[in-house]
Parts: structure tokens; sequence; C-alpha cells
């Protein structure tokens, strides 16, 4: 095998500089603005001198290099550019692994015989790619990932780094022991046994090695030695399954072709559940022979018939592979769509189509006993704490971001006037002067001091209704102390 | 209803709002708020608040210093606590608020905080309903905040179930001592809260009583309680929602301000009146004057009578009178004894001299050494009783300094014990006298730089490591100063304080300084009560197993009149015992320390050359570089060399002067005839303490007990108006004396300068004792000396590798750590000094015994039969390993390293198992020698063979620095360049910026003294542990120092290959 291995250090603070060059001699923090929840996705590397990581709260990468320029993440940008490194290989093999925002691995063995020398492969492709990326690349040649990505690391931006067959060792022996996969109790140790560089790691004998760290040392001191069996993962286009049946005779009216579409669906979810997938969209396409009066008008008129065809799709949220949903969402879709005429064909596609463990992990979150009912409250809270906890340790902060993008309503704006102690008298609601009736309650909030100060007076009062007629309505209305405004608070409180 | 009409109801219905806050937390809620009882009650008298009582959690912490506060600050102090209840199963703890309202109700309480303190784990307080309703009398109970019992039930809808709580709690204290507390703090749901409560007290048929559960003082102080919230739950602000009241509202309000909140239910108001009226005044019973002991022993024929008190007294006499004769057999001052005698049975102290007689007995019977110090020494009675070393005749020491009737307090009888037997005393007194009538002093461990910014950065999410690079940084220890620390500043650039997070940080600490954050167990203060303890002030468990501590601090057990004695460790103590067994062990013969003539001039050549590392008191650096001028040949010459670096005479600028009469330099005077007397010993300074009394004594006709008193006001920072009323006196009554006015302001200046920062000469004296014995060791028998000195690490001023080099320097063969010889502790072996396991970072004192018992059944044979034996896990192997403990064996370090893996799996298995060859294992070379000292050093600290700065040694040839051996024979003023390892850097109040470092080399020690513009320039280099100094040779007398001009750090290249 022979890889080459594309690689742009700090993709996301390079396409920030490349916007604004002024921020070149600032550090740079990519993830959010200050004082934002969120995590560091990347930063330069002056930031992390300063002890930014990625994957950091913002509020403490904020602490470590306060100086620094906060940018909110442009992701799609920067997935852009890498969707470009990507193009950029696949125009060369379509073995081609995508890993990480500014890394991939392409498998060009068979450019041999395109190019004399793997260097001009290299040359070239440089050159392809810097145009069309306008950054430098990083290119790293070599007989297996590992190497080549070592290559890449070690080449200077905008050049290729080659190593050839044989000299993966020599190459890889003056590097740090920190570029091997290991884990950290075993980095320790190979410390203090004097053990610093790959080529001392190697020079240890193979089964005193297994032995001493166990079998999992295997792959990091095969790599220490410049060997590297592992496959390039090739991205490949999502899998699609489909269905189609073709009617003899053009069938005009829905209820058939409604008995087709969950018949199909049924077939196909079938399918699926046996090779282990789910789907994550249904597609539905028809075919038919266009007429005047859409699907009741008959053949044999004596116009000159014209086809047609339409089509609808939806995606499955959550994927499913159950019959159930498939057959709802299919009939659902038939009853949407405009059909022009009698229809030849009906095909039904699931896509795209993913395993049932991917994007899900097994996690024991809650043990049997801070179930029970026996447990207090406190004990729950604490266990659920807890849980979130590891899930931050384990995904880090996003996955918990992602359950806070669900956010109540936010305040609406209003007008209220209020007496001299600052207790509201009348409030506009609905384009209309609503006079407060009475007050029930009044509570006042200051929170968030250390972060974005919270500082309101809430008032939960009743207005006068619509007319004399109607009842008077229970609001719930706040005073924003800090910008002198009310706010209609649109929570359940 | 509450019944009796208050007068100052009728004084409201002239048109005022008054109010009397029943429910207030301070500082000694421990992280539960933020005020000082003090100003607490300041603030209360400011408002206009007739009364105010002290609620904290589970505590009487505060309750010394908030009862005298609120009598100075003209409010009546309510004593009280908010108690936590535990919850009936799957519920939650709850709080009910108690108030002291008769004597009765105090001791209750006092029963009931240690009750709910009893077998919880430190900082816990849970109490059982039942002991509730067993103690109830003479406390007045309110339902509680919204964390209260009936109010929680309120907030879930169990109204019934809340009705029966209310009618349960109005039985167990009756339905007049029994309060529904009504609370508005502007929190949802409170108005709610309140309808229900206020329905519920009229269904009961109790009162109602509006409180304010005052966390601060101020709402901007919220920030404070938040962050003393975060570091109690050991959470960060952002985890920590509902652990944090949502507003500002927990403030101490004005009667206005409560009126407005309560216009709705007056009744509410006019309650707390009533209340604070019931509730007695907290000076009416909290204890003010010595508290009953118990019984000491008073078993022998000494010829009393009945009365207990007589009995004690007359056992007293009679064991003075038998020491009399024993210590004078010639004219035995028995005047003193009898008026020393004669106080003390006027203020009837015999029992609490025989309790301290017997305490010092029982040690000395089991062979611990022990002493007493401080101005027990100046008491005849105590020297005659065993309890002091100092003959207070031969020493013409002051018995007024120790005790008089003037003085009003207790007096204080201070013991060193040798530390590692300390335990066995504390617990004889716990037996002794029962656990109901013992315990110690608890102290309070309150926030200071290093600690608010540790916790307040960890609370604000800065990352652990930032937090500890923050705290580290920081060259001060007043929280309230940070902002100005120098160290910080140079860490973190401006741009990075000015940070939102950091602004935030730096506004926080200091207002964290001296907050309580935890409690610690004092020194060695313990106190006993005839009456079980736990009725005079609660008492809790400590973290140390075995002990039980007050909840007052000395501070406090001293304002409420309770004596306690001071059992204190000291390790000199301990160090002397083991060098004498060891010498014992050596020679056959035991040296009698206590019958050394103690003017040996050979010990005295000793420390006049300086060499004084180990020796109790002499080996600071300021005292090495004082004793080579002062030249003790003496005794008593001892006595004044450790008092005089103290900030008293260092302040009063007295050190210089006695040094230049000392050497015959300048002539010895005294600023008044009258004053020869008292200081002609101390050729016309004032050094002891005992000369302030002597001074005011012979200038101004002061009596022993004022003069003392007048001694204590000059030691206190705040007694400004004190000592201006002593001033007075003092100029009077030298004008009686025929004393010129101009003399007399000029020697009370030097009084007021002196203040107090000294040692009294009982106490110097006391430690001279052990100066001298220390020193004796180390000049006859360092080996033994040495050998115990490093058993009892850490101690003194140097660390232990100083005293490694040190004793390499004295001849002594030091080898390393051996796992087939080493002790736990160091040993001596063939003429030679083992070091002890214990010095092996990672192993443990519980490591070490391991493998000095598995020694016991024979040497180890292999790594595997040591690990099998041992039981040790790689953690405690691997150090052992680069410590270098396993060299004898011949096999190098990381191959044993490598072997590890291999001997701790087979250890696991049966004995019979091959052990596994080393075939087919790497081949690891020994370490180069450098590589090997290195290892050592990180694993211990210290080399046995080699000096540290081997580390830099190339480098310090390469740029010719002059060995510390070579100085003495260079003049004055030569420019040197010498380097080395810095084992101390001091930068005293009293120098003026000026920093003093001790810096070694192989040949021993070099003081430098750096002057702030230097300090300045080299603050980099100053924290680097290899420096060169180029600088000014200073000799004064025989003192040698390099006045530093510049200042290099050496960077030690490379690690272990």
């Amino acid at each position: 095998m022979w890889v080459v291995c594309l690689f742009i250090p700090h993709l996301p603070v390079r396409v920030e500089w490349q916007r604004d060059p002024t921020l070149v001699n600032a550090p740079v923090i990519i993830g959010g603005r200050r004082w934002d929840q969120g995590a560091v996705l990347d930063c330069c590397p002056q930031a992390i001198t300063a002890g930014v990581e990625p994957g950091m709260r913002i509020s403490q990468a904020e602490a470590l290099c306060p100086a620094a320029r906060f940018l909110p993440a442009d992701e799609e940008a920067y997935n852009a550019l890498h969707r470009r490194l990507i193009e950029g290989a696949r125009r060369f093999t379509p073995t081609v692994e995508n890993d990480e925002l500014g890394l991939v691995y392409a498998d060009i063995s068979g450019l041999k015989r395109r190019f004399d020398h793997n260097a001009d492969a290299a040359r070239r492709m440089i050159k392809e790619i810097v145009n069309d990326a306008a950054l430098d690349v990083q290119i790293g040649i070599a007989s297996g990932k590992f190497v080549a990505h070592q290559a890449a690391r070690a080449a200077k931006p905008g050049e290729a780094c080659v190593v050839s067959i044989g000299e993966e060792k020599a190459f890889l022996s003056s590097l740090d022991i920190s570029t091997l996969p290991l884990d950290p109790e075993m980095e320790r140790r190979l410390h203090l046994l004097g053990v610093r560089t790959l080529g001392a790691f190697a020079k240890l004998p193979r089964l005193a090695v297994l032995r001493q760290f166990g079998s999992s040392a295997g792959i990091p001191y095969d790599l220490a030695c410049g060997t590297d069996d592992q496959p390039l993962q090739a991205d490949a286009p999502p899998l699609r399954l489909t269905q189609s049946h073709s009617f003899v005779d053009p069938v005009s009216h829905r209820r058939p072709l409604l008995a087709h579409v969950n018949r199909m669906a049924n077939d196909l979810a079938k399918e699926i559940v046996r090779r282990g997938y789910q789907a994550e969209g249904l597609l539905l396409e028809i075919e038919g022979i266009q007429s005047d009066k859409g699907i009741v008008a008959r053949q044999g008129t004596g116009h000159v018939a014209e086809h047609f065809s339409c089509a609808v799709g939806k995606p499955v949220k959550p994927p499913s592979s159950s019959a159930d949903r498939l057959s709802r969402l299919g009939a659902r879709m038939l009853g949407s769509l405009t059909i022009g005429g009698p229809v030849n064909k009906l095909s039904l596609i699931l896509y795209p189509l993913q395993s049932f463990h991917l994007g899900a992990a097994q996690l024991t979150l809650f043990d049997s006993t801070a179930l029970s009912p026996l447990a207090s409250r406190a004990t729950f809270g604490h266990t659920l704490r807890e849980t979130l906890r590891r899930l931050r340790d384990r995904f880090g902060e996003l996955s918990i971001l992602i359950a806070s993008l669900v956010v109540a309503p936010a305040p609406r704006p209003i007008l209220v006037t209020t007496d001299c102690r600052g207790i509201p008298r009348s409030i506009v609601w609905h384009e209309r002067i609503r006079e407060v009736q009475s007050i029930h309650e009044h509570w006042r909030e200051r929170r968030l001091w250390w972060r974005r100060p919270i500082k309101r007076d809430y008032f939960r009062l009743e207005i006068e209704g619509r007319s004399r007629q109607t009842p008077g309505q229970m609001k719930v209305v706040f005073h924003d102390v800090q910008a002198d405004r009310w706010y209609m608070e649109r929570r359940h409180i | 209803m509450v019944h009796g009409t208050p007068a100052y109801l009728n004084r409201r219905s002239s048109g005022g709002t008054e109010y009397a806050e029943l429910h207030a937390h301070s500082t000694h809620s421990l992280l539960d708020g933020t005020s000082s009882p003090e100003a607490l009650a300041v603030r209360a008298a400011d408002l206009k608040i007739p009364a105010l009582a002290l609620t904290d959690r589970d505590a009487l912490y505060g309750a010394v210093r908030f009862t005298k506060a609120a009598q100075e600050a003209g409010i009546k102090p309510i004593l009280g606590s908010e108690m936590t209840l535990r919850g009936s199963q799957g519920e939650e703890d709850a709080h009910l608020t108690l108030l002291v309202e008769t004597a009765e109700g105090y001791a209750n309480l006092c029963r009931l905080i240690t009750l709910a303190r009893r077998h919880q784990d430190k900082g816990i307080a849970r109490l059982d309903k039942r002991d509730l309703a067993a103690h109830a009398g003479g406390l007045i109970a309110l339902s509680g905040c919204r964390q209260g019992e009936i109010p929680r039930l309120l907030t879930n809808k169990k109204r019934e179930h809340a009705l029966g709580v209310a009618q349960g709690y109005a039985r167990v204290f009756g339905p007049h001592r029994f309060f529904i507390e009504l609370q508005r703090h502007y929190v949802r749901g409170d108005s709610r809260l309140l309808a229900r409560l206020t329905t519920l007290a009229d269904r009961v048929g109790l009162d109602v009583v509006a409180t304010g559960n005052v966390h601060y003082l101020h709402p901007r102080q919220r920030q404070v309680h938040d962050v003393l919230r975060c570091i109690h739950h050991q959470t960060i602000l952002e985890d920590a929602e509902k652990l944090l009241c949502p507003n500002n509202e927990y403030t101490l309000r004005s009667p206005g301000e409560m009126a407005h909140l309560f216009s709705d239910i007056p009744i509410a108001l006019e309650n707390t009146l009533r209340v604070a009226e019931r509730c007695a005044p907290a000076y009416d019973y909290l204890p003010a004057g010595m508290q009953t002991l118990p019984q000491g022993p008073l078993d022998g024929d000494y010829g009393a009578n009945d009365d207990r008190f007589d009995q004690a007294h007359h056992k007293l006499r009679w064991l003075c009178e038998r020491a009399l004769h024993r210590r004078y057999p010639v004219n035995p001052p028995q005047t003193l004894l009898d008026r020393e005698l004669s106080v003390i049975q006027g203020m009837g102290l015999a029992n609490y001299f025989l309790i301290v007689w017997d305490i010092v007995h029982v040690a000395q019977r089991a062979g611990i050494r022990c002493q007493g110090r401080g101005s027990a020494a100046n008491s005849l009675v105590a020297y005659l009783l065993d309890i002091s070393p100092i003959d207070p005749v031969a020493c013409d020491l002051v018995f007024e300094r120790f005790l008089s009737p003037e003085r009003g307090s207790p007096p204080d009888i201070d013991i060193d014990i040798a530390a590692d037997r300390r335990e066995e005393v504390i617990q004889y007194v716990y037996e002794r006298y029962g656990r109901e009538h013992a315990a110690m002093a608890c102290t309070f461990v309150t926030f200071r730089a290093r600690s608010a910014v540790r916790d307040v950065a960890r609370v604000l999410g800065f990352p652990p490591a930032l937090a500890e690079r923050l705290a580290k940084s920081l060259d001060i220890h007043d929280a309230r100063s940070v902002r100005e620390s120098r160290g910080m500043l140079e860490a973190f650039d401006a741009q990075q304080l000015a940070g939102k997070p950091f602004q935030n940080l730096l506004r926080l600490v200091p207002q964290l300084d001296g907050i309580p954050r935890h409690l610690g167990i004092h020194n060695g203060g313990m106190v006993l009560s005839g009456a079980p303890l736990c009725e005079v002030v609660p008492l809790e468990p400590a973290t140390m197993e075995g002990r039980v501590v007050t909840q007052w601090d000395k501070d406090s057990l001293e304002s409420a009149g309770i004596v306690k004695i001071d059992l204190l460790g000291l390790r000199m103590l301990s160090t002397i015992e083991d060098a004498v067994t060891i010498v014992e062990g050596q020679t056959e013969q035991r040296p009698d320390l206590a019958s050394l003539s103690q003017d040996d001039p050979e010990v005295y050549d000793m420390l006049c050359r300086g060499r004084t590392i180990g020796v109790f008191q002499v080996e600071s650096r300021a005292q090495a570089t004082l004793i080579p001028r002062f030249q003790p040949r003496s005794f008593d010459d001892l006595v004044i060399q450790i008092s005089l670096i103290r900030p008293g005479p260092l302040q009063a600028q007295m050190v210089r002067p006695y040094l230049r009469r000392r050497e015959g330099r300048e002539l010895v005077s005294y600023p008044h005839p009258r004053l020869e007397d008292a200081l002609q010993e101390t050729l016309g300074v004032i050094i002891f303490q005992e000369q302030v009394l002597k001074v005011a004594r012979d200038l101004a006709g002061f009596t022993p007990g004022e003069a003392e008193l007048l001694r204590r006001a000059l030691s206190h920072k705040r007694a400004g108006r004190k000592i201006a009323s002593f001033r007075e006196r003092f100029l009077d009554g030298a004008r009686e004396l025929g004393v010129e006015t101009e003399t007399a302001r000029q020697v009370f200046e030097q009084l007021q300068a002196f203040g107090g920062y000294s040692f009294p000469k009982s106490h110097a004296a006391a430690f001279a004792v052990l100066t001298y014995q220390s020193a004796w060791l180390r000049r006859y028998h360092p080996l033994a000396f040495f050998a115990a000195l490093l058993r009892h690490q850490p101690m003194g001023f140097y660390p232990a590798h100083v005293v490694v080099s040190e004793a390499r320097r004295c001849g002594v063969e030091v080898r390393p750590v051996d796992v087939e010889t080493s002790d736990l502790r160091a040993t001596v072996e063939d003429q030679a000094l083992r070091l002890g396991l214990a010095v092996v970072n990672g192993l443990g004192e519980t490591g070490g015994q391991s493998v000095v018992e598995a020694r016991s059944f024979g040497p180890f044979r292999s790594l595997v039969d040591f690990c099998r034996r041992t039981k040790l896990g790689r953690k405690a192997i691997e150090p052992l390993i680069w410590a270098g403990a396993f060299d004898t064996w011949g096999v190098p370090r990381r191959q044993l390293l490598w072997e590890l893996k291999m001997a701790l799996e087979a250890a696991q298995g049966p004995p019979e198992l091959p052990i596994p060859t080393s075939e087919g294992h790497p081949r690891f070379a020994f370490l180069s020698p450098r590589g090997r000292l290195w290892t050592e050093v990180a694993h211990t600290g210290m080399s046995a063979r080699e000096h540290l700065t081997s580390l830099v040694s190339e480098k310090l040839r390469a740029m010719h620095v002059t060995p510390s051996g070579e100085l003495p024979g260079l003049g004055d003023g030569r420019r040197v360049q010498v380097g080395g390892m810095i084992v101390s850097r001091q930068r005293p109040p009293t120098a003026k910026g000026v920093a003093f470092l001790a810096l070694e080399d192989e040949d021993g020690l070099i003081n430098i003294v750096v002057r702030p513009k230097v300090y300045e320039e080299s603050r980099e280099a100053l924290h680097s542990p290899f420096v060169i100094v180029r600088g000014q040779l200073q000799r004064r007398s025989k003192a040698i120092s390099v006045l530093a001009q510049e200042i290099i750090a050496l960077r030690v290249d490379g690690s272990p290959s």
C-alpha cells in the first residue's frame, strides 16, 4: 500500500487567518465568543502554549488566555475546505479516508503508473490541491497511514515529505514517544525506563514489550517499527435501498397506489432489519402519463400521452426500521403529491442507511439502586449530575450542549407603566393598554453574577380582559433592572 | 399567645417601628455566613435593632465574640442555633431555629449541639427528635426557614401532615415557646408559603414571628456567600444553581424595611420583641469565670481537713515544701513560696496546679520528656512541682508575669511534650477525667491568601492547574492584599488579569480574608471541667480519632474565663530523647542531660563558630549570623541570645546597641539611674518581657499586677485607648518618683516599640535548656544527634537534605536507603548513619513499615520475594527502586523497573510458581552518577553520598565561583562570586524590604543579603533552586555574609540517562 496524507494543522484557525490576516499575530480561539457557554473547537499554537485545549469550556479558555480573539465557529466554512481536501484527493484515487478536520488519507498505490516517481505525484497533488484550497497543505507519502501522517507533520507547508519503503523505521526513530497512540500509564513507564524515542522503543524485543505492557502495546510497537497494516477506511457513498413496481396498466386511483406503497415499505423494512440498518430518510418517486384531468383521466382519449414524474422525500427522525413508521410515512407522502395522471411506476427508496450501532453509545447511566422508590430526590439529583459529568468527560461539552438547544420561548418586550415604587400599573398587550387589576406575587432574581448578571424583578399579575365581559388574564412580567426594560415571560412559571 | 405587656411595646405605640432580629448567621455558620459576629452586632446597633439573636448552624462557635461585641454595641445579645434535625426515613434533614430563653436553655442547647454532632463526620450535625424532646427546657423554637420541616411540608402541599408536625413541636416546647417563623426574601412562592404558614398558625393556635434569616449585611456580600456555599458543597458556581439563593435579599434589614415587608402581618413583628424580651441576655448565662475543675489527685498524707478546696491547697503546699528543701538545701526562698501559694490559694488555683503536676508526673514516669514553657517558669511553685526546669530565684524571674490577682484572666500553663508521645499524655487526660469532662480547644482555620485563591478559583471554574499556578505565584499571606502580590503580577500579564474571571477572583478573594473555613484542633490546649463540659460549651468530635474539641477557640475560652492546659508537642524533645537512647545503645551509658553543668567551653566554641544546624532555637539564618558576633560563653548568654532575634527587640532597635555594648564598642548607659537594677543584666537595653514589668515598677511605681496589665496592653495591636491611659498613669507615676517627664516619655515610647513581642525570660530560659542539651549532643555525639534529628523531620529551620549535608561535614558517614538494612526512620549502623525508608516519597509510613516487618523474617531473595512479602504495589516500589534502595543487589535500576511487572505478577501467584527468568528481557545499563543523584533527589529530596550542588558543579566550576570554605580567608569588601542551592529565603517585615538567603554549597552555608532593588531585579532567579550570586563580602566581627549585587539562576540540564 502507498498512502498519502494531506494535512492542514489547525484548519479552522487557518481559515480564520485567511479571512482576517490581522489575526495572525494574536492568539485565536474558535468555538464561541467570550462568555459563551460552548467549548473550544480549535485554537492557534499561541493559545495552546497558554494552556488552552480543544474541548475546553470557553470560559476556562478565557481565563487562561484572556488576550485571545474569540471567534464563533463557522463549521460550514471549515467543512467546505475539508471537503475540498477530500475532493482533491479523490481526483487521484477513489480510496480516500476522511479523518478529523484537516486530515485526509488517500491510497495512491495505483499512481505509480501515472507518475514516474512518488515525489512527482506528491508535487502534482500539491499543486492542484493548494491552488484549489488556497492553503498550505502538508503532504506525507509513505507505505502506511501512521508514517504518512508523521511525514506530513514533518513536511513544510506546501511541500511533501516522502518516506520510501524500507526507510520507515529510520524516519520514525528520532520522533518522540508521545506521537504514538499510548495510554498515559504506558507512556509514563516508558519515560521512566529511559525510552523517549520511537527508535529506542523499537529496539526493545517485541515479546518483552507485549509481556511488559500487555497485548494492546503491540499496535504502538509495530507503528514505532514502521509496520502499519491498518487499511484505509475509504468513504463510500451512502447506502440506499430501492423497491420499484411497474404497473402493466397505469393506475389512476390512489387506493391501489397506497396498497403498493404499504407493501413496498413493509418489504423494505424487513430487508433493512435483516441487514441491521436503520433509515434516515424515505423517498417516493412516481412516474406516469400526463393527463389534463389529473389522475382520474383515462387512457384512450386520442390525446398524445406525455409522461410525468414526481417525487417527495422526508427525513425519518429518529432513524428507524419500523415497518409501521415507514408505511405511515409513505402513505403521508403519497397523499401530499399532486399526481398529474395515471401512474405506471412507483419507487420507494430508503436512504441513507446506517447501522444500528452508529451514532449510538451504550452507557450505564444509573445504577438500579439510584432509581429505587426509596431513593431520595437528593440521591436522584446527585446521580443525574454524576451521569452528566461522565457524559461530559466521555463525549465532551458538546454532548450536553445538544440537550440545551431545546430552549424555552424567549421573553417578549412589552411596555409597562409603573407607580413611583416600580410596581406595574398597566401594560400594553396586543396593542391595547390593559390595567393591572391585582399583583399576586412579586419576586426578585439576581443570578449568574459571575458570567452575565441577571437582575430581574418579576410580577405575577392579573390584567383586565379584552372587554369588560371577558375575565382578567394572569400574566408574568419582569423588569430587567440592568437594561431597564419590561418583558412578558412566556415560559411556564 | 404571648403574655405580658413589654415596656417597649408601649414605646412603639408612640409611632416608632421596632423589630428584633431572631435569626442571623455569622461567619461562624462555617461557609454559610459572611459577616463576623462583631459586624452583625455593630450593624444591628446602627439600624437601631434592640436585640439580635445569633443562630449559627448547629454551633455556638461565635457566641462569646458576639456577646462581647453586642454588649459593647449596646444591643441585647441572644444566643441560639439553627439546628439540623434528622429527617425521618427517605426525607431530607430539616432546620429548626432554637433560641436560649434561660440558663437551663443554654445548657440544653449546648447539649443538643453536642448530641447532634456526636457520631457524625466532621462538619455534619443531625439531631434526633427524641433528643430534642428530652432537652427542650428553657428553649424557644421557631419553625425555621424554607428548609424547616413545616415550611417544606406546606410547600409540598402536605398541609395536614404539617399541622400534625406543628402540634408535635408545640407539645415538646409548649405552645408559648414554639412560634411559626415567617420570612420574606422576594423569593418565588413566598406569598403562597406565608399564607399557608399563617393559616396553619391560626389553626394550631400558635403565634407567628418574622425573621430575616440573615446571611450577610449588604446585598453585595451575596457573591461571597455564593462562593462560600460552593466551597462547602465542593462544587462550582456553574453547577450550583439550586444550592444558591435566588437573590441578594438575605441581609440584616432595618425595622422600617421589615415593617414595610410585613405590613400585612404586623403582629409578626411585634412578637419578635416579645420573644426577645423573654430571652435572657447571653452574658447572664455564659460562663464568666474559671470553670469548676475536676478534682486533682489528693492521695497521700498531707494533713488536710475534709473541705476539698482546703485539701487541694494543703496537698499543694505539702508537695512544694517537700521539694523546697530538696531544691534549695541552703537559704530556701520560703517567703517567695508563701507569697505564691497565698496568691494561688486566693485565686482558687491549687487544684489546677495539682492537675498539671499530675499530668507532668505521669508523663515523666512513663519516660516521656516534658517541661513547662512560657510564663509558668516564673513560678517557684511550678519549679518545685517539676513543671518547669527553671529556677526562678536563680534567674531572678517575676512571679506576677505568670499570675496576679489584678490580671483578671486565668493563668496559662504550657507544657512541651516529646511530639511523638504527646498523644499518650492527651489520652491519659481523657481517661483520667472522662470524655464528658475533657476536650481540646478548637481553632478556626481561616482563609488566607493561598487558600482563598485556590478555593475561589475552583469555584469560578478555573482549571485546577491554573488555580494552583495562581496560588503558588502569591508571595503574600494576607488575602486582602492579593491585588498587590508581585509574584502574581509577574506570573500573569496585565491583559490576562483584566479578564472577567480574574477580576471576579481578585474582587472576591480579599472579602474571604479571615473568614473561618473549617475547624481545627488547637496545638495542645485542653479544657477540663468538673461538671459535664457539654453543658458549658458544645463539643464535637475532631477528625483525628479519639479527640473531642470544644466549639470555642482559645480566645473565646479565655474571654469566658475558662482555664486550659496547653499540652504542646515539641519535636526537639523527641530528638533529644532518641539521641540519648542511641548513645546509650552505643556506649551502654545513658547521658544524664539534666545534670549537665551548662558551661562546657567546647560546646560554646562550636556555637561561636556558627556550627548550629540542628541546635534548638539558634540554627536559623538570623541566629547563625548573630552568634559569631555574640560569642555566647554561658547559659545566661544563651538565654539572651535566644531572646534577641524577636520582633520586640528588633523593632525597638535594641539588638545593635546591645551587641556594641557587649563588644565594648559602646558604654553601658541607662535611660535613668532607677532602671539600672532592671536592665543591668542586659547592658541597659530591654530584651525580656519581665523587664517591661520591672521598668514600670522602678520608674513609675506600678504594682507588679499593674505592670503586667501594661505589658499585655502593649502587646495588643488594637489597645490604643488602654495604652493611652497607661501612658498617663506611667508619666504621673514617674513624676511622683522624681523622674523627668521627658525621660519617662522616652522610656514609655521604647516600651511601646518593644510591644511585648518578645520572650519572657522564663520562656527563653526554658528553651535555652534545650538549646544547650542539643548543642552538647551535637558536639559530643554527632552521629546519634543527626540520626535523631533526621528521625523527626520536618523540624527546625532547614530541610532534611541540609541536615544530611551538615552531618557529612561533621564527619558522619551517611548511607543511602536500603531495603535490606534501612529502618522506617534513620538509624545508626556501624558508626554510620543509615537513612530511613520514610524519606522515600510515595512509599508512606505504612509501606515503609511493611518492608521492615517483611524483612524481619530474613533478607529478601529477589524482587519477586520482595513483592510477595511486602505486598507493596507498583506505586510504592517504583520510588524505592529510583531512590536506590535496591542498589546493593547490583542490578541496574531500570532493569529492576522492567522486571517489576513480572515480579508483581509472580508475587500474586502461589509461591511454588517458577520465578520468571530474565531471558528475552532487554538489558538496561546502570545510570550515570549524575543520573543516580538526580533520581535520588527526585524521590527522596536528598542524597546520602553527594551534595545536591553536584548537579550544577560543572557550571559552578566553569564560572569560577568561590566555595564557602574559602570565604573566611577573604577580606571585607572583596568582590566575590558564590554559588549553590538556596535552602532558605526570608524577607522579614522588620527588615524594610531586605531579603536574606541561605545558600548552601558542598562546604557549608553562605548568608546572602539582598537589598530591595536587587531583589526586584532577581525575582525570577530567586525562585530557582540553584543560583550564582555576585556581590561584596561583608565581615562583621566573625560573621560573614555576601551583599548581593546580581543573582543568576542556574538551570539543571538533562535528566537521568
